[in-house]
């Protein structure tokens, strides 16, 4: 296990893709919306861990792409951004997904506060590489590639 | 049948390799590297990268490899490719996420070694108390304004420099003056200027640095002289981008470029090799954007140079003019510039993609600065942090076969989840302190990731675009501390 494998990732809510230089997860779930759910708190558990992280604050979130690989490198870079902008740190999230294709989300977290929390990883990007979700024998399974 | 399974590679001599045009490729691929190299490079998909490169419209010339290539999004890093500015495309997959990372490196009138490894250990610590490096770095002390920021994307080093951030001097030092003049800021979203706003002046993350080196070895004396390079002589290393502006512009652009790569009608064999041919509206708006990136990593890398002149005063408590701290040269590494070339006896018109690499224009080029223009221009490669760092020069081989294109630097060999591995049970720190070389990183993780093994080694690269003749070595450097960020 890598030192920046969290507690998330004990949990099985997420498989590390190993990629020279990157580092990528899957995920995989019986609805879509929870494999958007937990693509992104695999993405804040590898970033700096779910259990240092509180539910203090909210940030709305709304996404669309014109396919549904697409909307997952964009929902990720969302948060990427949030993350960038407002050094916002996510543990909780719920997703609504709607048809063709947008993703409305809830993320409950807090800023990132140095005396509290590691940070892990940085993304620099979220990239369309090996970007997938896919449906088989009734459950999805997305996967994403960081540029680090 | 795979596109792998089709790939040959055909020897041309020592230090080139051929993989021939097949299927959908419009011309040959070409690999500089020794035939040692060749397992590591066929280990990841780098060489379908370089035959993928070949299949874009309007390409001139081959689709070529450097020796440290590896695999990246679109293009390999260590990629280079020129297309037609008329039939030709410009790709973000053929620049990077990180736009203009890239490297300068500063001389000193200062004998390192007389310094002893304590004063190393205290310069690198003072470095890192007066460059913000790391994670969501930024300088609590300085804000941008959104007009200040248009500056930086309008002018790159000339903004820094018009606000105190080093001389005139160092603006004829740095490649293209350090201001890229038809980048258009308006082409960059409100998205990429909020990432960017808080960054400038920061080192960033992963494998970006600053190292303070000695110069261990001269090659070519007359060359090393016009560079003001000296055997002993303290050095030091700035390696830096454009930070979350460049990236945010890469992952805005693929996303135009995607839909324009349809409108175009052009086939792909991989998405991230989206483009647009270089006169459409779109490909057009990729540049001027990408060049507004460009140059917020040249400001960026300049007023990190001016905080190491700062810290370097304080330090020694003698100017830095007294010092002698000046810059050599400022190369770019990720970056599609429009030049003129001549090709198969023809001048002409292209966009030259160079990925994970370093233009090394020759011995009269325009523009190389007067001062090294006889002797042609520096090239710099920065190894490991344990090893070893090069000064090169550009030679009239590099123009006639590489577009005036050299590589960038060692190349990474080992998944940061393998170097996790390898380090198991070991002091990374203490390794290197063991080598001669101090170091610092904002995580413990990020020195682990970027040790020595995790790499090639540089002087094999360095090797090979001697042996090929597309840059010759001037001297060698060797680390004694690094700021890692």
């Amino acid at each position: 296990m890598s030192w920046y494998e969290g507690e998330a990732m004990d949990q099985g809510w997420y498989e590390i893709i190993h990629h020279t230089a990157d580092v990528g997860l899957r995920v995989h779930g019986p609805h879509l919306r929870h494999v958007f759910e937990k693509a992104a708190l695999g993405f804040y558990d590898l970033m700096a861990g779910l259990t240092a992280i509180e539910e203090r604050q909210v940030r709305h979130v709304h996404v669309e792409a014109e396919a549904l690989d697409e909307l997952l490198v964009r929902w990720l870079s969302e948060l990427l951004y949030l993350f960038d902008v407002e050094n916002f740190l996510g543990k909780k999230v719920a997703v609504v997904l709607e048809p063709s294709w947008h993703v409305k989300a809830t993320v409950h977290g807090e800023v990132f506060d140095p005396q509290r929390h590691e940070l892990k990883l940085l993304y620099k990007a979220v990239t369309y590489h090996m970007a997938s979700v896919e449906f088989r024998n009734g459950f999805w399974t997305a996967q994403v590639i960081f540029d680090i | 049948m795979s596109v792998k399974d089709r790939l040959r590679l055909e020897r041309i001599d020592g230090w080139r390799w051929k993989i021939p045009r097949t299927g959908a490729m419009r011309t040959d691929g070409i690999i500089y590297a020794a035939e040692k190299m060749l397992d590591a490079i066929r280990q990841d998909q780098a060489m379908d990268q370089v035959a993928n490169v070949a299949c874009l419209p309007g390409i001139v010339g081959y689709s070529m490899a450097m020796p440290d290539v590896h695999w990246g999004y679109g293009f390999p890093i260590g990629g280079v490719a020129a297309f037609s500015v008329d039939e030709g495309i410009v790709s973000p997959g053929g620049v990077g996420y990180d736009i203009n990372c890239g490297v300068r490196l500063m001389t000193s009138h200062l004998q390192a070694l007389e310094l002893g490894a304590e004063k190393i250990r205290d310069l690198v610590t003072a470095l890192f108390r007066n460059i913000p490096s790391g994670v969501g770095s930024s300088r609590k002390d300085f804000k941008l304004s959104e007009a200040e920021l248009d500056g930086v994307l309008l002018k790159g080093a000339q903004w820094a420099v018009s606000k105190g951030f080093g001389d005139a001097l160092d603006l004829e030092r740095i490649e293209e003056g350090g201001c890229i003049p038809w980048a258009d800021p308006a082409q960059v979203s409100a998205k990429a200027r909020a990432r960017g706003r808080s960054q400038l002046g920061t080192l960033g993350s992963g494998n970006h640095f600053v190292e303070i080196g000695v110069v261990e070895e001269i090659y070519e004396p007359k060359t090393a002289e016009v560079f003001g390079l000296f055997q002993g002589q303290l050095t030091v290393f700035v390696h830096t981008g454009s930070r979350g502006l460049g990236h945010q512009v890469c992952d805005d652009f693929i996303r135009v470029l995607l839909k324009s790569t349809q409108k175009y009608g052009i086939d792909l064999p991989d998405k991230q090799l989206c483009c647009a041919p270089v006169a459409s509206l779109e490909g057009q708006s990729y540049l001027g954007a990408m060049g507004a990136a460009a140059n917020f990593a040249f400001a960026n890398r300049q007023m990190i140079s001016h905080w190491v002149r700062e810290t370097f005063e304080q330090f020694f408590g003698q100017s830095s003019e007294r010092l002698g701290l000046s810059l050599l040269y400022d190369v770019c590494h990720n970056m599609a510039k429009i030049e003129e070339h001549v090709w198969q006896g023809q001048r002409r018109k292209l966009c030259v993609h160079r990925k994970g690499a370093t233009r090394a224009f020759s011995a009269g080029h325009e523009a190389i600065p007067e001062a090294y223009r006889s002797v042609g221009q520096p090239v710099l490669i920065p190894g490991d942090m344990g090893r070893y760092s090069y000064v090169l020069v550009g030679t009239d081989r590099a123009m006639e076969d590489t577009f005036g294109s050299t590589c960038h630097g060692a190349g990474r060999v080992l998944s940061r989840h393998q170097a996790v591995k390898s380090a198991k049970g070991r002091s990374i720190v203490k390794e290197m302190e063991d080598r001669g070389v101090f170091v610092l990183g904002a995580s413990k993780a990020t020195l682990v990731e970027e040790m020595p093994e995790a790499y090639k080694d540089v002087s094999d690269v360095v090797e090979v675009v001697a042996q090929a003749g597309i840059s010759r070595p001037v001297a060698k450097l060797r680390p004694l501390g690094v700021m890692k960020g």
